[in-house]
C-alpha cells in the first residue's frame, strides 16, 4: 500500500521572526548586547557551590537562537530534526566534579527570551513556547538539584551540565504548574460579581485541579490526592456569599480534613 | 510508583520517600527561591489576568509546589538513569535527560535544553577545564614521565632553598 500522508497546508503560515531588538517589552536592549559577558558568570557562579540561595537572581542567557554548530561534532544521533545539535562528552571527562570554591560572580543578568515561540518554524509548531511567555530571573541552585538527584540511590554519576539541565527544565515545569493554579484560581472567580479587583490567592486546591486537568502532571497525581477538599475559613476578601471557590466544592468545614503541617496559617 | 509520607521534624521540613527509599528534606532555603519564582511568574504580563490583578500563592500552595519540584527532579532523574543504564553508560548526560523528558511528555523542554547544554559547553567552566586536560595531554609525557618532572622540580626548589645563605 502506499503510505502517502499528507504535508499540512503551511501557506497561512507566517510565523514571525524574532525581533531582536526589542525582546521583551521589560526588557531594555542593553541587557541584551550583554549576554555574552554574563552567560559566562552564570555557570561559574552556579557552579561554585549553591551557597546562598536566598540572594541568588541567577539568570538564564541568552544568545542568538540555537544553530547547528559547524565546527563541532554532531554525536547526538536522537536528535529530532529541526533540533541544533550539540555533541555529548565521552564518559570520561563529563563526570560531575565536587563543588569546587568559586568567585561569586555577578549574579543577575539579562532574562533569557521567549525562545520557544518564534525561532523555530520548520515543523515545531505543534510544540508551544514552553516558557509561556515567562522570563525568569531565578532559579534553582545546580547543587541543590545535584543533591536531590543524588538522594535516590540508584542515581550513580551525573555529567557537569546535567543538572543545569535539569535546572531548567525545572524551571519550565514549574512556570506551566504555577500558571496552570493561577488560572484555575482566577477562573474560579465567576466573572468577579463586583470583587475581584484585590489581589487573589491561589490555594492548594487549585494545584490539585491543576494537576488532575494536565495529563503531563500525573505523575503528582499521589501529592495531589493528599490536599484536602475543603479549606479552612476563607481571608475574606472577595467572598461574595454565594460564589467562591471554597463553596463550590464542599461547604467549608472550620478544621475538618486541615492535613497540612503549617495550619498555624490561615487562608 | 513512589512511596509518599510525611514526616514532621519540627520545623517546616518535608520529607520524601522515593522508591529507592531515599530522603530528600525540604530546605528553609528552597522556599526563597521558590517564592521569587512564583512572584516572577504571576506577575509576568503573559500570565496575568486581563483586569491586571496579580495572583498570590498561599503558604501552603507554595509547599505543594515545592513537594512538586522534588518530585519532578527525582521523577527526571529516575527516567533519565534508565536511559543511561540502557544505553550502557554509568553517567547521566544531558541526552539521557532530554530523552527522558520526551518518555515524559515533555517534549516541549527539548529546545531549551538543549541551548542550555550549548551553552555550557562555552561557558569558563567547561573551557577550563578542556584546557587543563588539554595541557597535561600536550605535554607529550607519560604519566610517570609526569610525575618524575614533579619530583624533580621539588628536588630542585628544596636544593634552592637551602642552599641560600642564611
Amino acid at each position: 500500500m502506499d503510505y502517502r500522508p499528507q504535508s499540512p497546508d503551511l501557506s497561512s503560515y507566517a510565523p514571525q521572526s524574532p525581533d531582536l531588538s526589542g525582546l521583551q517589552p521589560r526588557s531594555p536592549d542593553p541587557r541584551f548586547r550583554h549576554q555574552q559577558h554574563h552567560q559566562h558568570a552564570r555557570f561559574g557562579a552556579q557552579f561554585g557551590g549553591g551557597a546562598g540561595f536566598a540572594g541568588a537572581a541567577l539568570s538564564y542567557p541568552t544568545s542568538a537562537p540555537p544553530s547547528p554548530p559547524q565546527a563541532q561534532q554532531c554525536d547526538y544521533d536522537s536528535l529530532q530534526p529541526g533540533m541544533a545539535a550539540y555533541s555529548v562528552k565521552s564518559e570520561g571527562d563529563g563526570e560531575y566534579l565536587p563543588d569546587a570554591p568559586s568567585a561569586k560572580a555577578a549574579r543577575r543578568g539579562p532574562t533569557h527570551n521567549a525562545r520557544g515561540s518564534s525561532s523555530n518554524g520548520n515543523g515545531s509548531q505543534a510544540l508551544t513556547d514552553a516558557t509561556l511567555g515567562v522570563q525568569l530571573k531565578t532559579s534553582f541552585p545546580v547543587a541543590r538539584i545535584k543533591r536531590i538527584m543524588q538522594a535516590d540511590e540508584d542515581i550513580g554519576k551525573v555529567a557537569q551540565v546535567t543538572p543545569h539541565a535539569v535546572s531548567r527544565a525545572l524551571e519550565l515545569f514549574m512556570i506551566k504548574l504555577i500558571s496552570s493554579s493561577a488560572e484555575q484560581a482566577r477562573g474560579n472567580v465567576a466573572g468577579g460579581a463586583g470583587g475581584a479587583k484585590g489581589p487573589r490567592k491561589v490555594l492548594p486546591q487549585h494545584m490539585k485541579k491543576a494537576i488532575i486537568a494536565n495529563d503531563t502532571f500525573d505523575f503528582l497525581t499521589d501529592i495531589a490526592s493528599r490536599v484536602p477538599e475543603a479549606t479552612a475559613k476563607p481571608v475574606g476578601k472577595v467572598k461574595e456569599g454565594s460564589d467562591s471557590e471554597e463553596t463550590k466544592e464542599v461547604k467549608p468545614r472550620k478544621k475538618a480534613g486541615k492535613k497540612r503541617k503549617d495550619s498555624g496559617d490561615d487562608f | 510508583m513512589a512511596v509518599h509520607s510525611h514526616h514532621h521534624r519540627g520545623q517546616s521540613g518535608i520529607t520524601y520517600l522515593s522508591a529507592a527509599a531515599a530522603r530528600v528534606e525540604a530546605d528553609k532555603r528552597d522556599t526563597a527561591t521558590v517564592q521569587k519564582i512564583i512572584n516572577e511568574v504571576l506577575s509576568s504580563p503573559s500570565i496575568q489576568g486581563e483586569n491586571g490583578a496579580t495572583m498570590t500563592f498561599a503558604k501552603e500552595t507554595r509547599d505543594l509546589l515545592i513537594e512538586c519540584c522534588v518530585e519532578f527532579i527525582t521523577m527526571l532523574s529516575s527516567e533519565a538513569n534508565e536511559i543511561a543504564e540502557k544505553d550502557a553508560k554509568k553517567t547521566i548526560a544531558c541526552e539521557h535527560i532530554t530523552k527522558a523528558l520526551e518518555e515524559l511528555g515533555f517534549a516541549d523542554y527539548v529546545p531549551e535544553l538543549v541551548a542550555v547544554a550549548d551553552q555550557f559547553k562555552n561557558s569558563q567552566v567547561a573551557q577550563s577545564r578542556e584546557r587543563k586536560q588539554t595541557k597535561i595531554e600536550q605535554s607529550g609525557m607519560s604519566n610517570e614521565e609526569l610525575i618524575k618532572a614533579q619530583e624533580e622540580l621539588f628536588r630542585s626548589a628544596g636544593e634552592k632553598y637551602n642552599s641560600v645563605p642564611s
